[in-house]
Protein backbone atom coordinates (compact mmCIF):
# COMPACT_ATOMS: atom_id res chain seq x y z
CA UNK A 1 0.00 0.00 0.00
CA UNK A 2 1.72 3.65 -0.64
CA UNK A 3 0.38 6.53 1.10
CA UNK A 4 1.47 9.06 -1.02
CA UNK A 5 -0.79 11.81 1.03
CA UNK A 6 -0.44 10.69 4.32
CA UNK A 7 1.89 12.50 7.20
CA UNK A 8 4.72 10.85 8.08
CA UNK A 9 3.60 10.13 11.69
CA UNK A 10 0.71 8.31 10.30
CA UNK A 11 1.62 4.82 11.32
CA UNK A 12 2.18 6.20 15.13
CA UNK A 13 -1.15 7.71 14.91
CA UNK A 14 -3.06 4.59 13.48
CA UNK A 15 -1.04 2.75 16.70
CA UNK A 16 -2.23 5.52 19.17
CA UNK A 17 -5.74 4.58 17.85
CA UNK A 18 -5.59 0.98 18.35
CA UNK A 19 -3.92 1.59 21.55
CA UNK A 20 -6.66 4.15 22.57
CA UNK A 21 -4.53 6.76 23.55
CA UNK A 22 -4.70 9.68 21.54
CA UNK A 23 -5.04 13.15 22.65
CA UNK A 24 -8.57 14.94 21.75
CA UNK A 25 -6.34 16.64 18.72
CA UNK A 26 -4.81 13.47 17.46
CA UNK A 27 -8.25 12.09 17.60
CA UNK A 28 -9.43 14.34 15.15
CA UNK A 29 -6.90 13.94 12.56
CA UNK A 30 -7.29 10.35 12.54
CA UNK A 31 -10.72 10.63 11.78
CA UNK A 32 -10.10 13.17 9.38
CA UNK A 33 -7.60 10.41 7.86
CA UNK A 34 -9.86 7.34 8.00
CA UNK A 35 -12.30 9.29 6.60
CA UNK A 36 -9.98 9.86 3.61
CA UNK A 37 -8.35 7.01 3.27
CA UNK A 38 -10.48 4.30 4.47
CA UNK A 39 -7.94 1.23 3.76
CA UNK A 40 -6.57 2.57 6.60
CA UNK A 41 -9.16 0.52 8.69
CA UNK A 42 -7.35 -2.33 7.27
CA UNK A 43 -4.03 -1.65 9.26
CA UNK A 44 -6.21 -0.40 12.20
CA UNK A 45 -7.75 -3.97 12.09
CA UNK A 46 -4.20 -5.71 12.32
CA UNK A 47 -2.80 -3.38 14.83
CA UNK A 48 -6.07 -4.54 16.90
CA UNK A 49 -5.40 -8.21 16.08
CA UNK A 50 -1.54 -7.83 17.03
CA UNK A 51 -2.46 -6.83 20.58
CA UNK A 52 -5.15 -9.41 20.40
CA UNK A 53 -2.11 -11.81 20.27
CA UNK A 54 -0.44 -10.49 23.52
CA UNK A 55 -2.38 -13.00 25.72
CA UNK A 56 -0.44 -15.76 24.07
CA UNK A 57 2.59 -14.76 25.87
CA UNK A 58 0.66 -15.90 28.88
CA UNK A 59 -0.90 -18.89 27.17
CA UNK A 60 0.10 -21.75 29.64
CA UNK A 61 -2.42 -21.23 32.60
CA UNK A 62 -4.74 -24.29 33.14
CA UNK A 63 -8.79 -23.24 33.83
CA UNK A 64 -9.77 -25.02 36.64
CA UNK A 65 -10.57 -28.18 35.35
CA UNK A 66 -14.72 -27.76 36.22
CA UNK A 67 -15.27 -24.95 34.51
CA UNK A 68 -15.82 -26.54 31.15
CA UNK A 69 -18.21 -28.75 32.50
CA UNK A 70 -19.99 -25.75 34.43
CA UNK A 71 -20.37 -23.36 31.26
CA UNK A 72 -21.66 -26.23 28.74
CA UNK A 73 -24.09 -26.95 31.70
CA UNK A 74 -25.33 -23.29 31.82
CA UNK A 75 -25.50 -23.11 27.89
CA UNK A 76 -27.04 -25.83 27.67
CA UNK A 77 -29.96 -25.07 30.42
CA UNK A 78 -30.30 -21.60 28.87
CA UNK A 79 -31.76 -22.29 26.01
CA UNK A 80 -34.80 -23.91 24.91
CA UNK A 81 -34.31 -24.23 21.22
CA UNK A 82 -31.77 -26.85 21.35
CA UNK A 83 -32.02 -29.93 19.82
CA UNK A 84 -32.57 -33.13 20.94
CA UNK A 85 -29.17 -33.35 22.42
CA UNK A 86 -25.76 -34.28 21.39
CA UNK A 87 -23.64 -35.71 24.58
CA UNK A 88 -21.51 -33.24 26.64
CA UNK A 89 -17.93 -34.21 25.37
CA UNK A 90 -15.76 -35.13 28.53
CA UNK A 91 -12.59 -35.43 26.54
CA UNK A 92 -10.34 -33.21 28.48
CA UNK A 93 -11.51 -35.04 31.45
CA UNK A 94 -13.84 -33.86 33.63
CA UNK A 95 -12.82 -36.85 36.17
CA UNK A 96 -10.15 -38.13 34.02
CA UNK A 97 -7.69 -40.09 36.49
CA UNK A 98 -9.64 -39.18 39.73
CA UNK A 99 -8.72 -41.79 41.97
CA UNK A 100 -5.72 -43.60 40.21
CA UNK A 101 -3.29 -41.31 41.73
CA UNK A 102 -3.23 -40.18 45.42
CA UNK A 103 -6.58 -41.56 45.79
CA UNK A 104 -6.34 -41.81 49.25
CA UNK A 105 -5.08 -38.04 49.88
CA UNK A 106 -8.07 -36.79 47.72
CA UNK A 107 -10.58 -38.49 49.82
CA UNK A 108 -9.15 -37.08 53.13
CA UNK A 109 -8.97 -33.66 51.01
CA UNK A 110 -12.15 -33.92 50.23
CA UNK A 111 -13.74 -35.00 53.65
CA UNK A 112 -12.02 -32.19 54.85
CA UNK A 113 -13.35 -29.43 52.80
CA UNK A 114 -17.13 -30.94 53.26
CA UNK A 115 -17.19 -28.48 55.98
CA UNK A 116 -20.70 -26.96 55.60
CA UNK A 117 -23.00 -26.63 52.06
CA UNK A 118 -22.32 -22.79 52.12
CA UNK A 119 -21.10 -22.22 48.22
CA UNK A 120 -21.21 -26.50 47.56
CA UNK A 121 -20.48 -24.89 43.93
CA UNK A 122 -16.99 -23.43 44.94
CA UNK A 123 -16.16 -25.90 47.13
CA UNK A 124 -16.50 -29.08 44.07
CA UNK A 125 -14.76 -26.84 42.05
CA UNK A 126 -11.72 -26.55 44.31
CA UNK A 127 -11.67 -29.99 45.47
CA UNK A 128 -11.22 -31.12 41.62
CA UNK A 129 -8.55 -28.77 41.44
CA UNK A 130 -6.99 -29.90 44.71
CA UNK A 131 -6.99 -33.48 43.23
CA UNK A 132 -5.64 -32.51 39.89
CA UNK A 133 -2.71 -30.75 42.02
CA UNK A 134 -2.46 -33.56 43.39
CA UNK A 135 -1.74 -35.57 40.45
CA UNK A 136 1.03 -33.84 39.61
CA UNK A 137 4.57 -35.42 40.35
CA UNK A 138 5.85 -32.38 41.35
CA UNK A 139 3.46 -32.10 44.54
CA UNK A 140 4.20 -31.87 48.41
CA UNK A 141 1.48 -32.03 50.46
CA UNK A 142 1.88 -30.75 54.28
CA UNK A 143 -0.12 -31.31 57.22
CA UNK A 144 -0.31 -28.62 59.41
CA UNK A 145 -1.44 -28.27 62.96
CA UNK A 146 -2.31 -25.39 65.18
CA UNK A 147 -0.41 -24.48 68.07
CA UNK A 148 -0.84 -21.92 71.48
CA UNK A 149 -4.28 -20.12 70.71
CA UNK A 150 -4.92 -21.89 67.74
CA UNK A 151 -4.42 -25.02 69.01
CA UNK A 152 -7.47 -26.75 67.74
CA UNK A 153 -7.05 -25.48 64.43
CA UNK A 154 -5.88 -28.04 61.50
CA UNK A 155 -5.38 -28.49 58.09
CA UNK A 156 -2.86 -29.00 54.59
CA UNK A 157 -0.62 -26.96 52.50
CA UNK A 158 -0.75 -28.34 48.84
CA UNK A 159 2.22 -26.75 46.89
CA UNK A 160 3.23 -27.79 43.54
CA UNK A 161 6.13 -26.15 41.59
CA UNK A 162 5.28 -26.81 37.93
CA UNK A 163 2.36 -24.92 38.19
CA UNK A 164 3.98 -22.40 40.95
CA UNK A 165 0.51 -22.67 43.23
CA UNK A 166 -0.20 -23.34 46.75
CA UNK A 167 -3.12 -24.41 48.13
CA UNK A 168 -4.09 -24.20 51.75
CA UNK A 169 -7.50 -25.73 53.66
CA UNK A 170 -7.63 -25.32 57.47
CA UNK A 171 -10.52 -25.61 59.91
CA UNK A 172 -10.86 -24.16 63.38
CA UNK A 173 -8.48 -21.42 62.59
CA UNK A 174 -10.67 -18.13 63.71
CA UNK A 175 -11.47 -15.69 61.02
CA UNK A 176 -8.76 -12.50 61.99
CA UNK A 177 -10.20 -8.65 61.93
CA UNK A 178 -9.64 -6.97 58.65
CA UNK A 179 -6.67 -5.46 59.93
CA UNK A 180 -5.11 -8.51 60.35
CA UNK A 181 -4.10 -11.20 58.02
CA UNK A 182 -2.71 -15.11 58.59
CA UNK A 183 0.82 -15.37 57.01
CA UNK A 184 2.46 -18.46 55.13
CA UNK A 185 5.88 -18.86 55.72
CA UNK A 186 8.68 -21.53 54.26
CA UNK A 187 11.74 -22.26 55.99
CA UNK A 188 14.34 -24.07 53.13
CA UNK A 189 16.18 -25.39 55.61
CA UNK A 190 16.45 -26.03 59.54
CA UNK A 191 17.40 -22.52 61.05
CA UNK A 192 17.06 -20.68 58.20
CA UNK A 193 14.99 -17.05 57.32
CA UNK A 194 11.66 -17.55 56.63
CA UNK A 195 10.43 -17.04 53.06
CA UNK A 196 6.83 -15.16 53.20
CA UNK A 197 4.62 -16.73 50.72
CA UNK A 198 1.38 -14.94 50.89
CA UNK A 199 -1.62 -14.30 53.17
CA UNK A 200 -5.07 -14.89 53.79
CA UNK A 201 -7.55 -14.81 56.12
CA UNK A 202 -10.37 -17.56 57.26
CA UNK A 203 -13.93 -17.46 57.24
CA UNK A 204 -16.73 -16.58 59.83
CA UNK A 205 -16.92 -20.33 59.87
CA UNK A 206 -13.20 -20.45 60.60
CA UNK A 207 -11.81 -22.19 57.63
CA UNK A 208 -10.74 -21.65 53.98
CA UNK A 209 -9.42 -23.10 51.11
CA UNK A 210 -7.43 -20.45 49.17
CA UNK A 211 -5.41 -21.03 46.13
CA UNK A 212 -2.55 -18.68 45.14
CA UNK A 213 0.63 -18.05 43.30
CA UNK A 214 3.24 -17.50 45.92
CA UNK A 215 6.13 -14.60 45.56
CA UNK A 216 9.07 -16.58 45.88
CA UNK A 217 9.98 -19.74 44.45
CA UNK A 218 11.41 -21.03 47.92
CA UNK A 219 7.23 -21.52 48.21
CA UNK A 220 7.17 -23.99 46.07
CA UNK A 221 10.18 -26.23 46.67
CA UNK A 222 10.54 -28.58 49.06
CA UNK A 223 10.83 -27.04 52.97
CA UNK A 224 12.16 -28.54 56.00
CA UNK A 225 8.68 -26.45 57.75
CA UNK A 226 5.95 -24.29 56.82
CA UNK A 227 4.98 -21.84 59.09
CA UNK A 228 1.77 -19.88 59.40
CA UNK A 229 1.47 -16.06 61.90
CA UNK A 230 -0.76 -13.97 62.65
CA UNK A 231 0.02 -10.43 61.94
CA UNK A 232 -1.23 -7.11 60.66
CA UNK A 233 -2.23 -6.95 56.92
CA UNK A 234 -0.09 -4.21 56.18
CA UNK A 235 3.02 -4.67 57.92
CA UNK A 236 6.47 -5.45 55.23
CA UNK A 237 6.60 -8.96 55.18
CA UNK A 238 8.99 -10.03 58.11
CA UNK A 239 7.39 -12.38 60.71
CA UNK A 240 6.69 -10.58 64.17
CA UNK A 241 3.88 -12.09 64.97
CA UNK A 242 2.33 -15.27 66.69
CA UNK A 243 3.00 -18.27 65.49
CA UNK A 244 -0.31 -20.20 65.01
CA UNK A 245 0.13 -23.50 62.82
CA UNK A 246 3.02 -25.02 61.59
CA UNK A 247 3.73 -28.26 59.51
CA UNK A 248 5.93 -30.65 57.55
CA UNK A 249 5.62 -33.10 54.83
CA UNK B 1 -3.87 -9.53 4.71
CA UNK B 2 -5.97 -12.42 4.84
CA UNK B 3 -9.29 -12.69 6.26
CA UNK B 4 -8.86 -14.40 8.76
CA UNK B 5 -5.98 -15.27 10.74
CA UNK B 6 -4.55 -19.00 11.72
CA UNK B 7 -6.61 -20.72 14.52
CA UNK B 8 -4.75 -21.52 17.40
CA UNK B 9 -5.72 -25.45 16.84
CA UNK B 10 -5.51 -28.17 19.10
CA UNK B 11 -6.41 -31.63 18.28
CA UNK B 12 -9.86 -30.77 16.73
CA UNK B 13 -8.12 -28.99 14.11
CA UNK B 14 -9.97 -30.35 11.14
CA UNK B 15 -13.10 -27.47 11.70
CA UNK B 16 -11.75 -23.59 11.78
CA UNK B 17 -13.25 -21.27 14.07
CA UNK B 18 -15.86 -20.64 11.21
CA UNK B 19 -17.25 -23.81 10.93
CA UNK B 20 -17.49 -24.16 14.99
CA UNK B 21 -19.61 -20.60 14.81
CA UNK B 22 -22.05 -21.86 12.26
CA UNK B 23 -22.61 -24.81 14.59
CA UNK B 24 -22.76 -23.04 17.63
CA UNK B 25 -25.69 -20.99 16.21
CA UNK B 26 -27.66 -24.02 15.28
CA UNK B 27 -27.72 -24.46 19.12
CA UNK B 28 -24.48 -27.07 19.25
CA UNK B 29 -22.77 -26.84 22.71
CA UNK B 30 -20.28 -29.25 21.39
CA UNK B 31 -19.15 -26.64 19.35
CA UNK B 32 -19.19 -24.45 22.28
CA UNK B 33 -16.90 -27.29 23.68
CA UNK B 34 -14.40 -26.98 20.97
CA UNK B 35 -14.06 -23.82 21.22
CA UNK B 36 -13.61 -23.47 24.56
CA UNK B 37 -10.99 -26.36 24.15
CA UNK B 38 -9.27 -23.60 21.64
CA UNK B 39 -9.01 -20.71 23.38
CA UNK B 40 -9.90 -21.08 27.30
CA UNK B 41 -6.47 -20.80 28.37
CA UNK B 42 -5.96 -17.89 26.73
CA UNK B 43 -9.05 -16.35 28.01
CA UNK B 44 -8.68 -17.77 31.61
CA UNK B 45 -4.80 -16.66 31.37
CA UNK B 46 -5.60 -13.08 30.33
CA UNK B 47 -8.17 -12.63 32.54
CA UNK B 48 -6.08 -14.06 35.54
CA UNK B 49 -3.24 -11.74 34.43
CA UNK B 50 -5.33 -8.58 34.45
CA UNK B 51 -6.98 -9.66 38.17
CA UNK B 52 -4.44 -12.01 39.92
CA UNK B 53 -7.15 -14.67 41.29
CA UNK B 54 -8.89 -17.51 39.90
CA UNK B 55 -11.89 -16.71 41.15
CA UNK B 56 -12.35 -13.69 39.32
CA UNK B 57 -10.38 -15.30 36.78
CA UNK B 58 -13.11 -18.09 36.45
CA UNK B 59 -15.83 -15.53 36.54
CA UNK B 60 -14.80 -14.15 33.91
CA UNK B 61 -14.34 -17.08 31.41
CA UNK B 62 -17.66 -17.94 32.18
CA UNK B 63 -19.18 -14.66 31.27
CA UNK B 64 -17.27 -14.83 27.80
CA UNK B 65 -17.99 -18.33 26.46
CA UNK B 66 -21.60 -17.59 27.45
CA UNK B 67 -21.49 -14.43 25.89
CA UNK B 68 -20.28 -15.69 22.40
CA UNK B 69 -22.79 -18.83 23.25
CA UNK B 70 -25.50 -15.72 23.35
CA UNK B 71 -24.18 -14.85 19.66
CA UNK B 72 -23.34 -11.70 21.45
CA UNK B 73 -22.14 -9.06 18.96
CA UNK B 74 -19.05 -11.29 16.88
CA UNK B 75 -19.05 -10.05 13.76
CA UNK B 76 -16.29 -12.09 11.47
CA UNK B 77 -15.63 -8.93 9.30
CA UNK B 78 -14.62 -6.92 11.97
CA UNK B 79 -11.52 -8.85 13.05
CA UNK B 80 -10.76 -12.70 14.12
CA UNK B 81 -12.45 -14.85 16.65
CA UNK B 82 -9.05 -14.27 18.77
CA UNK B 83 -9.26 -10.62 18.38
CA UNK B 84 -13.00 -10.93 19.70
CA UNK B 85 -12.47 -12.95 22.61
CA UNK B 86 -9.35 -11.12 23.86
CA UNK B 87 -10.83 -8.19 23.97
CA UNK B 88 -13.95 -9.08 25.60
CA UNK B 89 -11.91 -10.93 28.22
CA UNK B 90 -9.28 -7.75 28.66
CA UNK B 91 -12.83 -5.08 28.90
CA UNK B 92 -14.24 -7.00 31.23
CA UNK B 93 -11.27 -7.91 33.72
CA UNK B 94 -10.03 -4.59 33.37
CA UNK B 95 -13.84 -3.36 34.49
CA UNK B 96 -14.01 -5.84 37.00
CA UNK B 97 -10.67 -4.76 38.30
CA UNK B 98 -11.64 -0.91 38.16
CA UNK B 99 -14.95 -1.46 40.37
CA UNK B 100 -12.73 -3.29 43.21
CA UNK B 101 -13.19 -1.52 46.55
CA UNK B 102 -9.75 -0.42 48.53
CA UNK B 103 -10.11 -2.84 50.51
CA UNK B 104 -9.29 -5.68 48.28
CA UNK B 105 -6.45 -4.24 46.94
CA UNK B 106 -4.34 -5.71 49.36
CA UNK B 107 -5.54 -8.76 48.70
CA UNK B 108 -5.16 -8.50 45.21
CA UNK B 109 -1.16 -7.67 45.75
CA UNK B 110 -0.91 -10.93 47.61
CA UNK B 111 -2.78 -13.07 44.48
CA UNK B 112 -1.74 -10.94 41.80
CA UNK B 113 1.86 -12.07 42.26
CA UNK B 114 2.06 -12.99 38.78
CA UNK B 115 5.71 -13.66 38.07
CA UNK B 116 6.99 -16.34 35.41
CA UNK B 117 3.62 -18.31 35.42
CA UNK B 118 4.01 -20.41 32.46
CA UNK B 119 5.04 -23.85 32.16
CA UNK B 120 4.60 -26.02 29.43
CA UNK B 121 1.92 -26.47 27.30
CA UNK B 122 0.25 -29.73 26.67
CA UNK B 123 2.00 -31.42 23.69
CA UNK B 124 -1.63 -32.06 22.08
CA UNK B 125 -1.78 -28.14 21.85
CA UNK B 126 0.90 -27.35 19.40
CA UNK B 127 0.15 -24.82 17.16
CA UNK B 128 -0.66 -22.91 20.41
CA UNK B 129 2.62 -23.75 21.58
CA UNK B 130 3.83 -22.57 18.45
CA UNK B 131 2.28 -19.12 18.50
CA UNK B 132 3.12 -18.61 22.17
CA UNK B 133 6.95 -19.02 21.20
CA UNK B 134 6.15 -16.42 17.99
CA UNK B 135 4.61 -13.53 20.22
CA UNK B 136 7.44 -14.55 23.17
CA UNK B 137 10.05 -14.00 20.56
CA UNK B 138 8.86 -10.82 19.19
CA UNK B 139 8.21 -9.65 22.49
CA UNK B 140 11.93 -10.52 23.48
CA UNK B 141 13.04 -8.10 20.12
CA UNK B 142 11.19 -5.05 22.50
CA UNK B 143 13.46 -2.74 24.58
CA UNK B 144 12.37 -3.30 28.26
CA UNK B 145 11.34 -0.18 28.34
CA UNK B 146 9.05 -0.72 25.29
CA UNK B 147 7.53 -3.78 26.69
CA UNK B 148 6.72 -2.56 29.79
CA UNK B 149 4.42 0.56 28.69
CA UNK B 150 2.82 -1.60 26.28
CA UNK B 151 2.29 -4.59 29.57
CA UNK B 152 1.18 -2.10 31.48
CA UNK B 153 -1.37 -0.24 29.25
CA UNK B 154 -3.00 -3.90 28.00
CA UNK B 155 -2.95 -5.64 31.18
CA UNK B 156 -3.59 -2.80 33.28
CA UNK B 157 -5.69 -0.31 31.80
CA UNK B 158 -3.95 2.84 32.93
CA UNK B 159 -3.63 5.66 30.71
CA UNK B 160 -0.63 6.99 29.08
CA UNK B 161 -1.02 9.80 31.54
CA UNK B 162 -1.21 7.28 34.22
CA UNK B 163 1.88 5.12 33.06
CA UNK B 164 3.82 7.97 32.62
CA UNK B 165 3.41 9.13 36.69
CA UNK B 166 4.03 5.31 37.74
CA UNK B 167 6.97 5.51 35.40
CA UNK B 168 8.45 8.47 35.95
CA UNK B 169 8.52 9.00 32.57
CA UNK B 170 7.37 11.84 30.22
CA UNK B 171 4.23 11.33 28.68
CA UNK B 172 5.85 11.99 25.19
CA UNK B 173 8.05 9.31 26.32
CA UNK B 174 5.76 6.73 26.87
CA UNK B 175 3.13 7.72 23.76
CA UNK B 176 6.37 7.18 21.82
CA UNK B 177 7.19 4.02 23.32
CA UNK B 178 3.88 1.72 23.68
CA UNK B 179 3.20 3.04 19.90
CA UNK B 180 6.67 2.21 18.59
CA UNK B 181 6.15 -1.13 20.09
CA UNK B 182 3.09 -1.64 18.63
CA UNK B 183 4.18 -1.03 15.42
CA UNK B 184 7.41 -3.60 16.03
CA UNK B 185 5.36 -6.46 16.77
CA UNK B 186 2.99 -6.16 14.08
CA UNK B 187 5.91 -6.04 11.73
CA UNK B 188 7.35 -9.30 13.65
CA UNK B 189 4.07 -11.21 13.78
CA UNK B 190 2.56 -10.09 10.38
CA UNK B 191 2.05 -13.71 9.42
CA UNK B 192 -0.21 -14.56 11.95
CA UNK B 193 -2.58 -11.31 11.95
Amino acid sequence: MTHASLPDHWQELIAGYALGDLSPDEAEEVRRLLEANPALHQEVTQLQETLALLPYDLADREPPLALRSNILTAAQTETSTIPAQTPQRTTHGIHPRWWSVGGAIAAVLIGALAIDNYQLRRQVTESEEIVALLQQPSTQLYTLQGTGAAIEASGSLVVNSDHDQVVILVKNLPELPQSQAYRLWAMPQEGATPVYCGQFNTTAEATTTTTWTPPEEECTAIAHQVLLTAESASDPPIPAGELVMQGVL
Amino acid sequence: MAPHPPTPESTDSSQSDQDLLHDLRNGRVDALGKLYDRYSKLVYGLAFRVLGNSEEAEDITQEVFLALWRRDGYDPKRGSLNNFLMTMTRSRSIDKLRSRGAGLRALQRIQGTVRSEWTAPPLEQVSIQERSQRVREALAQLSDNERQVLEIAYYEGLSQSEIAKRLDTPLGTVKTRSRQALLKLRQTLQDYI
